[in-house]
């Protein structure tokens, strides 16, 4: 298709404009990634951290590959495509993500064999919950939306802020490892999606679904960081003090190992 | 060993102090509104929004000034009773941190329980302060740590507490000649709203509730609404609701024409109860045409201070029979 000046600058405009809107988004600036720079951080913080954040890590490709099915045309798949094969590690050593980010949980000091043992913060679970709704029962342009623009454009930013608390922390390089890799690989992957978008973006339908979807994405951000902040703040409450001082409790939050055995997503012909 | 300090643990607000995160000084109050958001440009429009209202005031806040008023009563009330306690006040976000008060009491030999000064609790107040005394002991080697012998218990549902809340309900009521005890006079009970992410780990909301009953049952209201304030105008996803200006339209669609506020979620006239609650609930009010008075927060009322040194005292028996 080829696509006219006009056509061209509108769609660069509205996406230049969501990027604007993804930045200023509360679930980017959320209070826990700007205090990152402000407030003491420790080892402990991030393990806490570490445990709520891996079930993201871990179900990302399985978001993505559920989308690309959905893929209407090659160009989106192949976009989608180039994005899963960075995850599946090709640019990590041959090691995937999830994998990548368990070195990083270990340095942290959750121990080898428990990564998904943690109970899990209700909107850890959600907002893991919302990704596979969003990629399998929306619309394909607004998972687009949620996959592409809520994810891409908006990690390079929180991860900066992120990257800054674990130096404080006193984490290594190599141990920050997949954090620093994001910063760099979200780049990437931003730019290939802006120019894989800018077809989708041609008439006000289209943009207001990927708009749609970035923002259900990022909305369900803003709810995980509260979760992490709520866990981070209890957690390191707990650790200091008898059990019953804490203003929370974790009774009935799962782990992942109990979600996985309960959840089954699967792709299938529907008739 | 025994405990011989109390460290009193609350919010905090800006005071004339700098903190001397900036080589030039932009604002006692910029700090501290950015030091609860963080360094973060995204945030920057509601920082600047939140900075206004502590500059309707004049750039501070009389928090601290109230919060240290609170100690010193309670310090001289736990004496009267036998228990000569140091006292010091630390907040999670202005000097002195609480942190540096943990800090200060590392010469070996203190034990020391902390009163958090929060009368609902969720991890974002409650335990965040807690937090701090962590980061404070954590800083501490364990020759010099002093002993966390432990909390005081929370009064949200203590008839202190309760009855003094009444008393500035009804003080602010006779302010306009409303009668409580008649629907047509509505009664606001206000708190900060909370995140539902943060509520779902939490008795926030029910901690809420049974003051709101207890008070309204206390001064014979009949016709009462809880109301949520202070949400973040930026943020995208539920808070605690309804919000103050939903009640207020509320309570005058259904018939009052008086209405009175009390923050039944803070411990002082701090700048969310003046301006969020005093000017914007009033301003609301105006805009609807009813007659609107805000109550003063507890602030340093006798009953209050009576019931946080009861609870002290009772943390410090417990101790001793524990030890």
């Amino acid at each position: 298709m080829t696509l006219t000046v006009e056509q061209e600058k509108e769609a660069r405009r509205f996406l230049s404009d969501l990027r604007q809107e993804i930045k200023n988004h509360a679930g980017v600036g959320h209070s826990i990634l700007g205090r990152m720079k402000t407030d003491p951080r420790s080892r402990f913080d991030f393990k806490v951290l570490a445990g709520q954040h891996f079930p993201l890590v871990g179900n990302f490709c399985a978001y993505m590959e559920l989308l690309l099915i959905n893929a209407p045309d090659s160009e989106a798949k192949c976009w989608l495509a180039k994005v899963l094969v960075d995850e599946y590690g090709e640019r990590s050593d041959g090691e995937d993500h999830a994998e990548h980010y368990k070195k990083f949980m270990h340095a942290a000091g959750i121990k080898p064999g428990e990564e998904d043992t943690i109970p899990l913060h209700p909107e850890v679970v959600n907002f893991i919950r919302e990704h596979y709704r969003v990629a399998t029962e929306e619309p394909f342009l607004v998972g687009l939306g949620a996959l592409g623009p809520g994810h891409e454009w908006s990690i390079p930013a929180m991860f900066e802020l992120a990257v800054a608390g674990l130096r404080k922390a006193g984490f290594t390089e190599e141990e920050i490892g997949y954090w620093t890799l994001h910063l760099e690989q979200d780049q990437d992957h931003g730019a290939w999606l802006e120019e894989a978008l800018v077809k989708y973006c041609l008439v006000p339908a289209n943009r207001e679904l990927i708009r749609k979807g970035a923002l259900l994405s990022l909305d369900a951000r803003e709810r995980f960081w509260w979760g992490i902040t709520d866990k981070v703040t209890s957690e390191s409450t707990k650790k200091n003090l008898p059990p019953g001082v804490s203003a929370t409790s974790s009774e009935g939050q799962l782990t992942l190992r109990e979600l996985r055995a309960k959840w089954h997503v699967e792709a299938r012909l529907k008739e | 060993m025994t405990v011989d300090h109390l460290l009193v643990t609350a919010f905090g607000g800006p005071t004339q102090e700098c903190c001397g995160k900036h080589a030039e000084c932009p604002g006692q109050a910029f700090c501290f509104v950015n030091g609860i958001f963080g360094d973060n440009p995204a945030r920057r429009a509601r920082v600047d929004e939140v900075v206004e209202h502590y500059k309707f005031f004049g750039g501070f806040s009389r928090f601290n000034e109230i919060t240290e008023a609170q100690a010193t009563a309670v310090k001289s009330e736990l004496k009267k009773r036998g228990h000569e306690l140091e006292v010091s006040v630390g907040y999670d976000h202005w000097l002195p941190h609480i942190s540096d008060k943990v800090v200060e009491l590392a010469d070996g030999s203190k034990e020391f329980v902390v009163l958090v000064m929060a009368p609902h609790q969720s991890s974002i107040s409650w335990d965040a302060y807690l937090r701090r005394v962590s980061e404070g002991l954590d800083q501490l080697d364990e020759s010099t740590r002093p002993k966390w012998a432990g909390v005081v218990e929370p009064f949200w549902n203590k008839s202190g507490f309760i009855d003094a809340l009444a008393e500035r309900i009804r003080t602010a009521a006779k302010s306009i000649g409303a009668d409580l005890t008649n629907s047509a006079t509505g009664l606001v009970l206000s708190a900060h709203a909370v995140p539902m992410p943060v509520v779902k780990t939490s008795k926030y909301v029910e901690q809420i509730r049974e003051t709101a009953e207890l008070v309204a049952s206390k001064v014979g209201a009949t016709n009462w609404m809880v109301g949520y304030q202070s949400a973040p105008s930026d943020s995208k996803i539920e808070w605690t609701t309804p919000y103050l200006d939903r009640v207020i339209e509320e309570l005058k669609e259904g018939g009052a024409q008086k209405i009175v506020a009390a923050p039944i979620g803070f411990l002082c006239d701090n700048v969310e109860v003046l301006y969020d609650l005093g000017v914007e609930g009033k301003e609301k009010a105006d805009e609807l045409g009813v007659e609107f008075a805000a109550a003063e927060a507890v602030n340093t009322h006798p009953a209050f201070i009576m019931q946080l040194a009861d609870n002290v005292e009772a943390k410090l028996k417990e101790l001793a029979l524990a030890s």
